[in-house]
């Protein structure tokens, strides 16, 4: 698993980042957000120690817990992925109508 | 507070200027406003007398007190005598200058630039601190720039006038890192503590650099060779400006800081080898240039050159007679050089050019500026009975004593023949000028000023005289404390015209003898320098500055913009993900972390584990190949929920919670938007191109699998994670800790979140409601 798992996050960075470099604003979106999920799938490994329990009080006081700052931090990463992710898509939008395209090489040096 | 006035007053002065500016444009200001305004250095002069005789002190202001930074003046025999050729000369510029504008110029703006340049010259002399004085140093070039180009309509007037500022303003920035180092050697800021600490300084390993790079901002100013190139460019400034910036202030202001750091910095053979060679070799160049000009105020510029250097060489040679030379000849060569550059103007306004094909034999013409004249080229000359033949044999007496020079003869000989050239074009002026018939004729014909334009000129004239005849006017109360506060050593002078047949008179009987044949010939070598000057075109520092300087970095600068701010998306996103993920992999590497096989390959694995990868990695690269875009979206939202189920196996089952709900909002979002938009277009991206994106994205892939195994192998500080599990239930109650810490321990952060949400929904909102203004854009400047 140790092996696998940063084998998994490399992947998600890396087709992340063929996305964002295409010319398609969609894809663009699609490339952040993916990124997104690697980011935060990096955090919570950092919080990782194998056979931990999920932080809950009250269960076997002998299993250790999953560190929860992690999680905590992730779940904010989440929620503000997702409204960048809205904005994005909206900002998207908003070029079609405007520019009549998707291609962001066409935006450049318009003056809409 | 006399110290804050003299400073402060000629600023206050502009700022009132520019304040009143609408009116007094409103009003047909004519004379009077020069009038007025010649008030303010006549004040700054008389301030300046007043301080006369006192011993030398200080008055600090504080500013930036942490960093020892203080608005602080020094008032000793140095800033006195440079106060008041400031303010003397500032006063008969003035009164020039109210007869040499026409009515026609915009008088408001020249006294506007002309007080804030006086300010920052005074600022400059009187700064006891090293950022005080760096502060006024660059408002001289920035007023400076702006007198140069008075006339901005004219091409010439912007050449000269980009080019003082480029050449002083690179030398300024050096000086600040000479200040800086200054600084590292003695702790201070301050200028009269860096006097007393002279050995320190000197015993410094940062002392050569130190010295280079002060030195730097001070020849840049003083014209030295090779940076005097931006000194004839500036007569294009209007002829009052020349006078002031040339005679007495702007291009003294380096002079006054190798004399100000002298007790700092000299008596060493690198001092004498860097301050008097470079003095020596601008003396030779400038007069030899000079001697070719037939432009009148073009050969008073390149005199002033070689005036300079010979000033800043008297400096280098560091002993106390030369100083006390310098001393006296910074007088001399203010007085005439001004009175020289009025008549200049004079002529230029009776004739209608001051070039000498066309303007000659004004003797009769202009019978008052030719005693001026007269008077100024003897002194300039060195002959007796002028303040300039006192510091001439002065000049020569030190050149004979020189510490560090073991060639016998040597520095002498060459400084006889450096002032042959100052022999002859002193006569070229005055003879030319004066008495022998021009080749052409003058667009007007020749007449005199009326006495408010050569009354200024005559009064430095007789000054010039006195300096002559009656040296011992000056010596006791102005001269003496300036070499003193130079050489740091109480200085007695004992100016006179004879002392008898000595060296010096001899070395000047060498000077003259081959002068008056230099200036016989003058034709012949001057063809024979233009033959050279045609063949060498290159041979030249000019060349340097236009072709090196203003041609070679606008177009490095224009060419790396246009790659660095191409407009594409794409490259700025290429250039920071490379950065980004270089500085990741650099760090990693320098950590020095290693990678354990057996670590990494311990933990064993279970087939959810797997199944989840290997879905995960099948779902990532789903989104990248497929060419249909409603296979894409869902491939993401497939890879969105397999990391929500990742969460589940990571013990996380809030996250998977909420990546559940916002996987789902945002695919269905994401499919709306995307009804609206038209499907994927065929990308025609470029095959080198292309493969650039993989090779990128796959260096990205791996070093984050590097960068991440290596997480995963070490063992980093505690997690404080133990304090969340102990107090979750004891303060917040609650048993959930990773709710505990959102909604309690670190509520705060929720509440940004929330915040970014709401001003995300804003920005969504705006950019769907808002319709786009029609004209908007057609002049908007972003054309990216």
């Amino acid at each position: 698993m140790k092996i696998l798992l940063p084998m998994v996050i490399g992947v998600l960075f890396a087709s992340g980042t063929y996305l964002i470099l295409q010319k398609n604003i969609l894809k663009l979106v699609l490339g952040f957000s993916l990124l997104g999920h690697a980011a935060n799938v990096i955090l919570i490994t950092s919080g990782w120690i194998g056979d931990g329990q999920v932080p809950i009080l009250g269960g076997d006081a002998r299993v250790p817990f999953v560190d929860p700052i992690p999680q905590a931090l992730v779940l904010t990463a989440i929620v503000i992925g997702f409204a960048a992710t809205a904005f994005l898509l909206v900002l998207a939008l908003r070029v079609y109508r405007d520019f009549h395209t998707s291609n962001i090489d066409e935006v450049r040096g318009s003056r809409g | 507070m006399t110290i804050l006035s003299i400073v402060f007053l000629p600023f206050a002065a502009s700022l009132l200027i520019l304040l009143l500016s609408p009116k007094l444009q409103k009003l047909d200001v004519g004379k009077t406003l020069g009038a007025v305004v010649a008030a303010v250095p006549l004040i700054v002069f008389s301030l300046i007398i007043s301080l006369i005789g006192q011993a030398a002190h200080t008055f600090h202001i504080p500013w930036v007190e942490s960093y020892g930074i203080e608005l602080s003046f020094l008032v000793d025999g140095l800033s006195i005598l440079f106060g008041m050729l400031i303010s003397g000369i500032g006063l008969l510029v003035v009164i020039y200058s109210t007869w040499y504008l026409s009515d026609k110029e915009d008088k408001v703006k020249f006294y506007i630039y002309l007080m804030m340049f006086m300010g920052a010259m005074l600022g400059v002399v009187f700064s006891n601190n090293l950022i005080g004085l760096f502060t006024f140093w660059e408002l001289t070039s920035i007023s400076s720039f702006l007198l140069i180009g008075f006339w901005y309509h004219k091409e010439a007037s912007r050449y000269g006038a980009m080019k003082a500022l480029i050449i002083t303003g690179f030398g300024g920035i050096a000086m600040l890192a000479g200040f800086v180092l200054l600084y590292a050697i003695t702790d201070t800021f301050d200028i009269s503590k860096i006097l007393t600490m002279g050995d320190v300084i000197r015993s410094s390993s940062l002392y050569v650099p130190a010295l280079v790079l002060i030195f730097l901002g001070c020849a840049t100013k003083s014209a030295q060779f090779p940076f005097h190139v931006w000194l004839p460019n500036a007569m294009e400034a209007p002829t009052p400006i020349s006078a002031y910036l040339h005679s007495a202030t702007m291009v003294k202001a380096g002079l006054f800081l190798v004399a100000r750091l002298s007790p700092a910095f000299s008596g060493t053979a690198f001092w004498t080898c860097l301050v008097a060679g470079a003095g020596l070799t601008t003396m030779l160049v400038g007069g030899v240039l000079a001697i070719r000009q037939t432009d009148l105020k073009g050969l008073l510029a390149y005199s002033t050159i070689s005036q300079l250097g010979m000033i800043m060489a008297m400096f280098g040679f560091g002993t106390q007679y030369s100083v006390e030379a310098a001393i006296v000849h910074i007088l001399n060569h203010a007085s005439f050089k001004a009175a020289l550059f009025m008549v200049v103007g004079i002529i230029d306004h009776g004739c209608g050019t001051r070039d000498l094909k066309y303007v000659g034999n004004l003797k009769k013409d202009m019978p008052h500026s030719f005693k001026i004249a007269l008077v100024g080229c003897l002194s300039m000359a060195g002959l007796p009975i002028f303040g300039g033949f006192i510091s001439k044999e002065m000049f020569y007496e030190s050149a004979l004593h020189i510490p560090f020079v073991t060639v016998p003869g040597l520095i002498p000989a060459f400084v006889v023949f450096a002032s042959i050239f100052t022999f002859a074009y002193s006569f070229k002026f005055l003879i030319w000028g004066f008495f022998k018939e021009a080749p052409g004729h003058p667009p007007k014909h020749a007449h005199e000023a009326p006495m408010l334009g050569w009354i200024s000129a005559a009064i430095l004239a007789s000054i010039a005289v006195l300096l002559g005849v009656a040296p011992g006017l000056f010596s006791h109360s102005i001269l003496e404390p300036a070499a003193a506060a130079v050489s740091g050593q109480p200085a007695h002078l004992h100016l006179a015209l004879w002392h008898g047949v000595n060296t010096p008179l001899v070395m000047s009987l060498f000077t003259v003898i081959p002068g008056t044949f230099l200036f016989l010939r003058l034709n012949k070598v001057t063809a024979f320098q233009s033959k050279i000057a045609a063949k060498l075109p290159h041979f030249n520092p000019n060349f340097l500055y236009n072709r090196g300087f203003l041609g070679g970095i606008p177009s490095v600068a224009r060419r790396s913009l246009l790659q660095i701010q191409s407009g594409y998306l794409k490259r700025y996103l290429f250039m920071i993900v490379s950065f980004v993920i270089t500085a990741v992999l650099l760090f990693s590497l320098f950590k020095g972390w290693t990678l354990s096989y057996d670590g990494l390959t311990a933990a064993g694995i279970t087939i959810p584990q797997l199944l989840t990868f290997t879905l995960i990695v099948c779902a990532a690269l789903a989104t990248i190949r497929f060419k249909n875009r409603i296979s894409a979206i869902l491939s993401l939202g497939m890879t969105g929920f397999l990391v929500a189920f990742f969460y589940v196996l990571m013990g996380a089952p809030d996250l998977a919670l909420t990546q559940f709900l916002v996987e789902a909002i945002s695919v269905i979002l994401i499919l709306l938007v995307f009804y609206l938009v038209p499907p994927y277009f065929e990308e025609k991206t470029h095959k080198t191109a292309k493969s650039l994106d993989v090779v990128l994205s796959v260096f990205v892939g791996v070093v984050m699998t590097y960068y991440m195994a290596m997480v995963m192998d070490s063992h980093f500080t505690e997690s404080i994670a133990h304090y969340y599990l102990e107090m979750s239930e004891k303060l917040a109650g609650g048993r959930n800790v990773v709710n505990v810490v959102i909604v309690d321990f670190r509520g705060f952060d929720t509440m940004g979140e929330i915040s970014v949400f709401s001003i995300a929904a804003l920005a969504v909102y705006a950019m769907l409601k808002l319709k786009k203004k029609p004209k908007l854009g057609k002049e908007g400047d972003s054309g990216l």
